[in-house]
């Protein structure tokens, strides 16, 4: 998105809509909240950009590095952590060789810090990777699905 | 309408809260968040009462009262859930009473203790030193920041881990002075109170008024004076700041002197049990001169000299109001007032546009630092160098003044080598011992000691005004007012227009002058005079709601109910008998004014006075 489509998009998010919506975009567009993001929602809005900053560390929606192409949340809510959430984040460390909160160095993966209960207990436990919802999932399940996109994301390469 | 208290029955009238009720009929409620001037946050909950037929306890702060309310305020479950409450704000809280610089008027300390709380019950770390160790946002920019002591030279200093996130700060910067540089960040426990990207208060538009400090129920928001010699050192502020000047009065070579504000002497009993607005000028100077300052001086003498230059200048704008455009009815001439270093600090980061109409002359500290290391300084035969001034002020942004680039004089030394706030000198004087109502009153020493009324009154909302229309309207009239009191510039209104009949501009219109405290005003009347819906030819701009008997640096009260424009109101109706009983009531009748200016200055806007009492402002970075 470029910066005038952006500022346009939140102009009209400024009648109606709430500094919320407006974050949403950015994140949308840029895969973060970024300075340029905070700046105009503050300015469109007229708040201070403390006061957007606050909002956007608020929710966890937000993010304010760039995510991985392929982001890997694991819940961390009560029925998924009973039932091994915490080890699944150590092995995914491990293959990954980063740590949780972090991103890969090509930028592929990034591993979300503390997902909160993302709302199917009946499933746990669960790993989301980029869009793709692993139910009952385990340790070789998980490590299997990133090994699978590590190979196709190989073959793509020129 | 009748209520039942703790089982006994009183009259109610009108819509007050439980917290009002109780206080009135002598029940203390303790409460940490709620303050009369800032509306409800009920963030604290340590106001819980028990009402009946409510199965939940309820905050008093912010119930009202209905006929035939029974309400326990004192039933063990009331007490435990108090104390409860407490101990949790205490189970990460940084408890270092002793050394803390508000161990006296702390409300979380004094609450706490009244309940006998343990506050080791729940302790765990303060856990928002270095960064959340308890899981930060992920990819947070910053999230190391979590928690990070602001560094010097920034004034305002906060300490994350002795907040409870009241959030009186928060409204108090957004509401009251519309900067808004302070919000809550994160969530849950790793919610601080914080400004955006983690920065601290130094790198985005904070104006230092000290509006947030003075609202602090607790030292998580703190003054620092930063003397250029402490510059870039972590340091405990206060306690070293302290520490520094004390090395200071304790030398030999170093003649140390200091001025008094306008508003300090009606303020700084407060801090020793006397009632608010006391005056103890006489007092303050005794307890000055204990501590070992080898002179004494009024700083309501350099507020006659402001009055001086700053009157001519405006004088000169009236003469030459070639700019009034008669069709979209503006100003371009409106001059606006400079002895407000906070507001100075707003108009440099948010209206730079406006700074060619603010005026040129220095505000009093400034002007009493340059005299100090000048005329005095030939006087007594000592090398400026060697003079330390010092300036005792109801204010945090005074510090940020002396420090301001382009103000001092001279490129060798300071003007101002020092700005402390009342509570600051409190700490010292308590700090040394000394029984502050039983000195004897002594008087201010020569030759800077003698001042006006109008000087005095630079300390309140339209005290500024009122002392310029004094000397102008004598000046245009060129003769005496019988009465020199502008009573419809006074009060505490955010905002009071009059207009002046005894002064015209070239025009032959009576001048229109604005007085403005509270920033949030201010920017009303800046739109308005934008907008072409007013005009005015001086306004007055005081940072703090009420002026600077509200200011950043004064004495916090502990009241039940917090209400600082109460004692702001308070001081400033001591400061208006003072100057009603005072025989010098014009800045141009005093003395010394008339001698320096004969003897130093030459003429008000002449050109040593251009050189040493006016300064000239840049743009500032809203961002750095
Ligand atoms: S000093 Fe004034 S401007 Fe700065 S944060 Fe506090 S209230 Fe806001
Ligand atoms: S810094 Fe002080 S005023 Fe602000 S939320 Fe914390 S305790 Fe309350
Ligand atoms: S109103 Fe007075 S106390 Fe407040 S910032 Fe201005 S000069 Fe300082
Ligand atoms: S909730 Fe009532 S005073 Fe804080």
């Amino acid at each position: 998105m470029t910066k005038q489509a952006f500022i346009k998009a939140v102009e009209r998010e400024r009648d109606g809509g709430s500094v919320l919506c407006a974050l949403q975009i950015a994140q949308e567009a840029y895969g973060y909240i970024n300075e340029f993001a905070i700046q105009t929602v503050a300015d469109v809005f007229s708040v201070s950009q403390s006061h957007v900053y606050g909002v956007a560390t608020f929710y966890h929606q937000f993010t304010f590095a760039k995510r991985g192409k392929y982001n890997i949340q694991v819940c961390m809510g009560t029925a998924c952590y009973v039932l091994g959430a915490e080890e699944i984040i150590r092995a995914i460390e491990d293959e990954l060789g980063i740590k949780a909160g972090g991103k890969t160095e090509d930028g592929l993966f990034s591993l979300e810090h503390n997902t909160r209960c993302v709302g199917d207990c009946s499933i746990a436990p669960i790993v989301i990777i980029g869009d793709k919802w692993l139910a009952k999932t385990t340790i070789r399940k998980t490590l299997n699905e990133i090994r699978k996109i590590k190979r196709q994301e190989e073959v793509r390469l020129p | 309408m009748k209520i039942k208290i703790d089982g006994k029955e009183y009259k109610v009238k009108g819509e007050k809260t439980i917290l009002e009720v109780c206080a009135d009929v002598g029940i203390n409620i303790p409460n940490l968040c709620y303050s009369k001037n800032l509306g409800l946050l009920s963030s604290c909950r340590v106001c819980v009462v028990e009402v009946e037929g409510r199965w939940n306890l309820v905050p008093a702060c912010g119930e009202i009262v209905r006929a035939g309310m029974v309400i326990n305020t004192n039933s063990p479950r009331v007490i435990n859930a108090r104390k409860t409450i407490l101990e949790l704000l205490l189970s990460d809280h940084e408890l270092k009473c002793i050394s803390c610089s508000r161990t006296t008027d702390c409300r979380l300390k004094l609450a706490s203790e009244a309940a006998q709380c343990d506050a080791e019950r729940f302790q765990s770390n303060p856990h928002r030193i270095d960064g959340a160790t308890h899981g930060s946002p992920p990819h947070t920019a910053k999230s190391a920041d979590v928690g990070r002591l602001d560094k010097a030279n920034n004034y305002v200093r906060r300490n994350p881990n002795k907040c409870i996130l009241c959030g009186r700060c928060v409204k108090v910067c957004a509401e009251h002075q519309e900067v808004g540089v302070l919000a809550v960040n994160g969530r849950g426990f790793d919610a601080h109170i914080g400004v955006a990207w983690g920065n601290e208060l130094g790198s985005v538009p904070c104006i230092t008024c000290g509006q947030c400090v003075v609202n602090c129920p607790t030292a998580a928001l703190e003054e620092t004076s930063a003397p250029r010699e402490l510059e870039g050192q972590e340091r405990n502020t206060n306690v070293e700041e302290i520490k520094f000047l004390r090395e200071k009065l304790g030398d030999k070579g170093t003649h140390v002197i200091v001025a008094t504000a306008p508003s300090t002497r009606v303020a700084i009993g407060e801090a020793f049990g006397l009632p608010s607005g006391t005056n103890a000028e006489g007092k303050m100077v005794a307890v000055l001169k204990r501590l070992g300052f080898d002179r004494v001086f009024d700083l309501n003498l350099a507020a006659d000299f402001t009055i001086m230059e700053e009157g001519t200048e405006l004088l000169k704008r009236l003469h030459k109001m070639t700019n009034y455009d008669l069709k979209t009815r503006t100003f371009i001439n409106t001059q606006f007032t400079s002895c407000c270093p906070a507001w100075i600090n707003y108009v440099q980061m948010m209206h730079p546009e406006l700074l060619p109409n603010v005026s040129t002359t220095k505000s009093p500290q400034q002007i009493f630092g340059a005299l100090a290391k000048t005329y005095y300084a030939q006087k007594m035969g000592i090398d400026p160098k060697n003079i330390f001034v010092v300036m005792l002020m109801p204010c945090i942004a005074k510090s940020s003044e002396a420090n301001r680039e382009g103000i001092d004089h001279s490129k060798e030394f300071k003007d101002v080598d020092m700005s402390i706030t009342v509570r600051q000198l409190s700490r010292m004087v308590r700090e040394a011992g000394i029984d502050f109502a039983k000195l004897k009153n002594e008087k201010y020493d020569d030759p800077l000691g003698l001042s006006s009324g109008a000087g005095l009154i630079f300390g309140t909302t339209g005290g500024v005004s009122e002392a310029a229309l004094r000397t102008i309207s004598e000046k245009m009239l060129c003769k005496r007012l019988n009465n020199v009191n502008f009573e419809n510039i006074r009060g505490e209104q955010g905002i009071k227009v009059a207009e002046i009949d005894t002064i015209q501009d070239s025009h032959g219109n009576p001048i229109r002058v604005a007085v403005v405290s509270g920033i949030a005003n201010a920017e009303r009347v800046i739109k308005d005079i934008k907008s072409g819906r007013e005009n005015y030819h001086f306004v007055e701009v005081m940072a703090c709601p009420g002026g600077c008997v509200n200011g950043g640096g004064m004495p916090v009260h502990n009241d039940i109910i917090q209400d600082n424009f109460a004692n702001a109101r308070r001081r400033a109706s001591t400061m208006y008998n003072m100057d009603q009983y005072n025989n010098l009531r014009r800045a141009h009748d005093n003395p010394v004014v008339k001698q320096i200016y004969k003897e130093f200055l030459g003429e008000p806007n002449g050109e040593i006075a251009y050189k040493l009492l006016h300064t000239t402002y840049k743009p500032r970075k809203k961002y750095d």
